[in-house]
């Protein structure tokens, strides 16, 4: 018989939340199991965030900068800002980024000239303190930022998660299950886990940039 | 043979009573043993199978009639099938379960589970996007004996259990608890029986299958 040609092979929140379900043995009933099940699905991507950088939610955003104006708004679901540039004629100048301190030690924050350095106040809604602050309202700033995973909402949406980490999600969310089956016994939850950090660890290993690493001296001449 | 005419003799001369009052209340005892035999009896003969179209735009589907109980429901051809091979059983759940998963009736999907909504209806989830021939197995009640139509599966298969059942109904309608208690003891041994001759006939089919798998190094 033929294969079947296709590899486009997808949960739906749905299909996750039955998967996971199935793994603690015996389906759903109520809506309530399955609204509870998608509660702990979000907070599973919450803590998928906290994990680091995955990849597929990293995202760009450039903005205008205007003359003397030194604070950038960041999206509301940027978690972190990973690399920033600054653009002018045509030419891309990567900026460094400073800690809270450094920044408050600068003395004059209101100096105007070329943005060299940025610092990122991580507010519920995040913004980015540029010094020097803007002299022209001509360059851009173009933002890399780690977003968060978009929600589980309508149980037929696609989950915004690649395909190499649905057995990790699968595993988890059964976990985090498991918590509100009182069915459960601590030694299924503990090998529950122990199979959902082996698939997330897993799927992170392969979740890297494939180049190669150089690493060399700072000469002063 | 027998059929519901048999039972309109046999049920006066098993109670030894010809009395007219009786011979009046015969229909009623019937009707009360069909009803007994539809609860206790899990043979195939109350399986049953019906067809219909859901149009787009629809999540309630109406029940068959003789409707007892869901067994399956498919959808059998639409185009927008073509992605689940043509046909697709859809998983029955419970209403909260289906409400809460499908909570907005107006968005169209390919329906993908079912769930009783009230007496005359099912409903489905997600409301039908397409126009879907359907085919749905049922658990459902016998056509009921009457002078128009005196023979169904129990007259043909099971009439000792059926004429059983007007007995314990026909002893209870005489006010004789001694011979409720005797027919009723009755009819539990041979609800037992043919229930059980019904998984024997299961189970050697699916020896017969699997004897068929080897034979064919499957």
């Amino acid at each position: 018989m033929a294969t079947s040609g296709t590899k486009t092979w997808k949960l739906d929140v749905i299909e996750l939340i039955e998967e996971a379900y199935d793994r603690l043995g015996g389906e759903m009933t109520t809506g309530h199991e399955l609204k509870t099940a998608r509660r702990s699905l979000n907070i599973l991507f919450a803590e998928w965030s906290n994990e680091g950088i995955n990849l597929w939610t990293i995202d760009s955003q450039t903005y205008v900068l205007a003359d003397g104006e030194g604070s950038v708004a960041l999206p509301a679901h940027c978690l972190d800002v990973l690399d920033v540039y600054l653009t002018r004629q045509s030419t891309d100048y990567p900026m460094e980024r400073q800690s809270r301190a450094d920044y408050l030690r600068i003395s004059d924050k209101d100096t105007e000239g070329m943005p060299r350095w940025f610092y990122v106040d991580r507010q519920l809604t995040p913004v980015m303190k540029l010094w020097p602050v803007p002299e022209n309202s001509s360059d851009t700033l173009t933002v890399y930022y780690l977003s968060r995973i978009e929600d589980a909402n309508s149980y037929g949406n696609d989950l915004d998660v690649p395909s190499r980490f649905m057995p990790a999600l699968c595993s988890g969310l059964a976990w985090h299950l498991s918590f509100k089956r009182p069915t459960i016994t601590p030694d299924i939850r503990s090998e529950l886990y122990t199979r959902y950090r082996a698939e997330l660890d897993l799927a992170k290993a392969g979740d890297t940039e494939i180049t190669s690493l150089f690493l060399r001296p700072r000469h002063y001449p | 043979m027998s059929s519901y005419t048999t039972l309109l003799s046999d049920i006066p001369d098993m109670l030894d009573n010809q009395s007219e009052e009786l011979a009046a209340e015969l229909d009623t005892l019937i009707d009360l043993a069909e009803l007994m035999l539809s609860r206790d009896l899990d043979v195939g003969a109350f399986k049953h199978q019906a067809a219909g179209t859901i149009q787009v735009g629809t999540s309630l589907v109406g029940k068959p009639a003789g409707y007892l109980a869901p067994r399956y429901l498919r959808l059998t051809s639409s185009g927008q099938l073509s992605e689940y091979g043509s046909k697709r059983v859809l998983e029955h759940k419970t209403l909260d379960w289906l409400l809460e998963y499908w909570p907005d009736d107006a968005a169209l999907d390919v329906p993908k589970y079912y769930a009783e909504f009230d007496d005359d209806r099912l409903i489905i989830a997600p409301s039908s996007s397409d126009t879907f021939a359907y085919e749905i197995g049922f658990r459902r009640r016998l056509p009921a004996l009457s002078d128009s139509n005196t023979t169904n599966w129990l007259t043909e298969n099971a009439y000792d259990a059926l004429l059983t059942a007007c007995l314990v109904n026909g002893a209870a309608y005489a006010k004789d608890p001694a011979q409720v208690e005797v027919w009723r003891g009755h009819y539990a041994t041979l609800i037992e029986q043919i229930n059980r001759e019904h998984r024997r006939t299961l189970r050697d089919d699916r020896r017969e299958i699997t004897k068929d798998s080897e034979n064919r190094g499957d």
